[in-house]
């Protein structure tokens, strides 16, 4: 047993030097990197030692500022919306309202709202909205994520609008799309430029409108109003 | 892999405080090594417990990445330091151990700056803290805001904890006492800890102002149902005197040339994904950078680095070392890619290659630098600067005094690839903006070459200058137009859309006469008007802080000449994503212009003008501090604008201080001093300024009569200068007066 421990010292000793002298001769960021991932397989540990905030509250946040000059926030309106800007009325709650002017001429245009998140772990999305000022047309939204990698998730579509005053539209990511990143529950994008969301550890959500087939007008011109964009926490 | 697993955290963590062994002692900084890997690689910050009754949360970025961090103590002793991570879900790291042990005596208590407060209730000034605010639902808008009497750097923000703190809160600055509030992007924290006892503290790295607030977005209800922010106190600490000074100008506005610096120039406050300030750094925290390490980036890296001694100094000097320069003397775009984007070669990069390492060495005078060798080759960096200027002068024909790119792809006809920055346009065969920097790049290299001593070449290439500014003006002037053209194509065709920025740079550069200077001054002005152009008069300045790239719009001539993204698949046409003002290459802005616009109108027109025009932007910047990303309405992403993110060349403009101002340039007899101050000035100082080795403090001033260097115990020797003579000082810190 002796030998035998004796002779697992002598390999384990030179396996070190080996490696000790293998490390001397790697540049100081690729040991850095190997150090990560070193230290990944030595210390990769379950949470149970961490606080795990609770499930379903709210974790991140839109903020709509009048104070704030538009161009200033990560909020943009896309094609389809001539413009956007805060307004302090009408409001659901304390905050000011985003308010997007869409132009829907017929039932085959299109709009677009975009907001970009940091890269965030969440369950649901919630938020507000008043469509009063669009003659009780209907819209179809179809919200989306998309993701760094050139993944997109898109959400059930939702109509809104036609019964006045504001709706909340809860959006909820299924619970078995663990990650919003890298999972194969997205679906690739091939028309996608690289240039625009490769490598970005951040997402955009955005939605699409457009008149929704049982929308008794066939156009409609207008702004909507959007609030309290919120993102609520996923399960643990 | 299970769902479970899929949820296990990844801890890595190394605390490695001051690995270096040397001693720390009060006051000095103190480094600190964090990494911690939350859920999904969320944004996180980190905070960090100094074991001495404080809590130091840092700035966001991904929580896959280091971050190395430093801060300092007051008293010295054992330090039960710790620190931890905390995702903007509110994911907590355990708390991790970076004991650290202070020597030294303790310094005396530093006394916050007096000030009153007000709150989002109250907006009246009261000299007591008043503690708390109360919203009417979670979304309202509290803030509690500290007033001061003047504008002072800020240093450090503590805040106390009292019955409640705040959870979800950002930190704001105002320059012009409470009118505009302008966020500080690096103190803005999601699901913050309670601190107990502790007092948080929150480097704020010397931001100019009159006023900071705390601002809560949102919140939750307290036990009594009320939505309040609370805090036990605030305190504010002055910080180091900032970079520029003036005497003469609204104070309001050198403060915020000095914020406009800390966000494009140094970019301490901001966010950067990997809390590092060179690329990349993504929406939707896109705010200003210090680098992007790319080739094409490097003069302008150099001047944004060298002067302040950034801390990335060395990784400048390392990938300049790096970049790849093949047998014909092409200089790769990066470390690793031959061309822009894996689209196009640019030949532009080796005149912008030659003048970084130039402008690097004449101001640092570091024989370690213009003697390392490239780490894969080992061939000295001099040599491959000698090449990429072989190439210019004996591959391109730069030696007749033009240069033109023989490139089959970069031929300057609609089908062709872009030479240049200005990715969209096909620049190229005969480029005025290539030969511009041509012009640059062989003066740069005369300078370097007279300062190791080689007089020969240095005349060799002094010579060649004016040959090329003839040429230049031969080549590229266009006398109906009374501007410069951007590029003869392959067969002879003169093309021009008005490209402001290559008649900026021209006469930036000194290639202009004062004649045509003056012509070109007019249009850009407005004061000319040029037949055909889509942009004229006060439309050219539209944007107020930049003028537009070029007057005519690329989709009014024939069309390919613009084209963008995805290898050139979009091209401009009128009803086009990248139709003129959507894009910045368009009708839209670069903001870095106005420093070649800056320098152009001190040139040509004077000090005074380019004073006023500098007034122009400062003044719009003290609402926003130019954090602006205009949408484009086609697409919903901002593309008429470069500011934020991938432009980290905008903080040229606040660099104009040093360079135009103080008229500071390198030269192989040393540092040249020309300042450049407008009749209104009495003076201007600029601090913390390094050169060969040494730190000053320069002062221009009309009053002095002659050079003389003040020495204190315990502060730079203080150079001040005639500010209408020229000065030259030596590597040695000798100076004389030029004619």
């Amino acid at each position: 047993m002796i030998g035998l421990a004796v002779s697992l010292r002598s390999v384990i000793r030179k396996a070190r030097l080996r490696v000790h002298s293998v490390f001397a001769l790697i540049d100081p960021p690729m040991k850095s990197r190997l150090l990560v991932l070193l230290g990944a397989l030595i210390f990769s540990l379950p949470l149970r030692s961490d606080e795990l905030p609770p499930a379903g509250r709210v974790v991140y946040y839109g903020i709509f500022d009048t104070e704030r000059n538009p161009d200033l926030i990560a909020s943009h309106a896309g094609q389809g919306l001539p413009s956007f800007r805060f307004v302090a009325e009408p409001k659901r709650a304390g905050s000011a309202s985003l308010q997007l002017d869409i132009d829907l001429p017929d039932r085959k245009a299109f709009g677009r709202w975009l907001f970009p998140i940091p890269h965030v772990r969440f369950r649901d999305i919630s938020f507000w909205i008043q469509t009063d000022r669009l003659n009780g047309a209907k819209l179809e939204l179809t919200p989306t994520l998309l993701g760094s990698d050139q993944q997109v998730f898109i959400f059930k579509p939702v109509i809104v609008g036609g019964d006045g005053g504001w709706q909340r539209v809860l959006l909820r990511i299924p619970e078995d799309v663990a990650s919003l990143r890298n999972d194969p529950k997205f679906a690739a994008i091939g028309d996608v430029p690289d240039a625009s969301l490769d490598a970005r550890a951040y997402l955009i959500f955005n939605f699409g409108i457009r008149l929704a087939k049982e929308s008794p007008a066939d156009s409609c011109s207008g702004p909507l109003y959007l609030n309290q964009l919120e993102f609520l926490q996923r399960k643990p | 892999m299970s769902r479970k697993i899929r949820f296990l955290l990844i801890v890595i963590a190394f605390g490695l405080a001051n690995s270096h062994g040397a001693p720390l002692s009060v006051g000095d900084p103190v480094g600190i090594r964090m990494q911690f890997v939350h859920p999904d690689n969320e944004m996180a910050y980190f905070i960090i417990d100094d074991g001495d009754g404080r809590w130091i949360p840092t700035a966001q970025g991904i929580s896959l990445y280091p971050l190395a961090f430093t801060h300092s103590y007051f008293s010295p002793g054992k330090k039960a330091r710790q620190w931890r991570s905390v995702s903007i879900t509110g994911h907590l790291s355990p708390w991790r151990p970076a004991p650290v042990e202070i020597a030294g005596e303790s310094l005396p208590d530093s006394a916050p700056l007096p000030a009153s407060y007000s709150t989002s209730a109250s907006p009246e000034k009261i000299d007591a803290f008043p503690g708390s605010v109360t919203g009417g639902s979670e979304y309202d808008k509290l803030w509690i805001a500290a007033h001061f009497q003047k504008l002072v750097p800020l240093g450090r923000l503590q805040l106390r904890p009292d019955a409640g703190f705040p959870t979800d809160f950002e930190i704001e600055t105002t320059v012009d006492g409470g009118k505009n509030w302008v966020p500080v992007p690096s103190a803005r924290f999601f699901h913050f800890p309670s601190p107990g006892d502790r007092v948080v503290e929150i480097p704020l790295n010397g931001v100019v102002a009159d006023g900071v607030r705390v601002v809560s977005f949102r919140r939750e209800a307290d036990a009594g149902g009320k939505y309040t922010l609370q805090v036990g106190g605030m305190e504010v600490f002055e910080g180091a005197k900032p970079p520029f000074e003036v005497s003469g100008l609204a104070p309001e506005l050198v403060a915020t040339w000095n914020n406009l610096w800390l966000t494009f120039g140094s970019s301490r406050n901001e966010i950067h994904e990997r809390f590092d300030p060179t690329w990349p750094t993504g929406r939707p925290y896109s705010g200003g950078m210090l680098a992007i390490l790319a080739t094409e980036w490097s003069l302008w890296n150099a001047k944004k680095m060298v002067w302040c001694h950034s801390e990335f100094l060395p990784r400048l000097a390392e990938v300049l070392t790096a970049y790849p320069v093949d047998e014909e003397g092409y200089v790769w775009v990066t470390t690793t890619s031959e061309k822009h984007l894996e689209h196009s070669r640019h030949y532009v990069v080796a005149p912008l290659y030659i003048s970084a390492v130039s402008y690097y060495y004449l101001m640092t005078r570091d024989k370690a630098f213009i003697e390392s060798k490239d780490p894969k080759t080992g061939e000295p960096i001099l040599e491959k600067v000698r090449r990429a200027m072989r190439m210019l002068t004996d591959g391109l024909g730069g030696s007749s005094g033009l240069v033109t790119v023989k490139d089959p792809e970069m031929q300057g006809t609609p089908d062709s690839k872009s030479n240049t920055y200005w990715d969209a346009w096909p620049f190229g065969y005969q480029d005025a903006y290539m030969n511009a920097h041509f012009y640059e790049a062989v003066g740069s290299y005369a300078e370097l070459l007279s300062a190791l001593g080689d007089k020969t070449e240095a005349a060799r290439f002094r010579a060649l200058q004016p040959v090329i500014k003839a040429k230049f003006n031969e080549t590229f002037w266009d006398e109906t137009n009374g501007r410069y053209i951007g590029w003869i194509d392959k067969n002879g065709k003169r093309v021009d859309f008005g490209f402001v920025f290559v008649n900026l740079e021209a006469v930036a550069l000194g290639l202009s006469t004062p004649e045509r200077a003056e012509k070109i001054m007019e249009w850009i002005d407005g004061k000319r008007e040029v037949s055909g152009d889509t942009s004229v008069g006060a439309d050219i300045y539209h944007y107020k802080i930049a003028p537009r790239s070029n007057t005519l719009a690329a989709e009014s001539g024939e069309p390919g000449y613009f084209k963008l993204f995805w290898n050139g698949n979009i091209v401009a046409t009128k009803d086009s994503s990248q139709a003129w003002n959507l894009n910045a290459q368009n009708g839209g802005i670069i903001l870095f212009v106005s420093y070649y616009d800056l320098h152009a109108r001190e040139r040509a027109l004077g000090p005074d003008n380019a004073a006023g025009r500098m007034k122009v932007i400062l003044e719009e910047a003290v609402g926003d501090q130019l954090r602006r990303m205009p949408k484009n309405p086609t697409i919903g992403i901002g593309t008429a604008v470069g500011i934020l993110r991938e432009f980290p060349e905008s903080g040229l403009v606040p660099f104009y201080f040093v360079d135009g101002v103080m008229g500071l340039r390198p030269s192989a007899e040393g540092l040249v001093i020309a300042p450049g101050l407008p009749a209104e000035w009495k003076s201007a100082t600029l601090r913390d300024f390094h050169f060969a080795g040494k730190t000053w403090t320069v002062t221009a001033d009309f009053s002095a009569k002659a050079p003389c260097v003040e020495l204190s115990p315990d502060a730079p020797p203080h150079l001040i200068v005639p500010a209408n003579q020229t000065t030259l000082l030596t590597p040695e810190g000798t100076f004389l007066t030029r004619p």
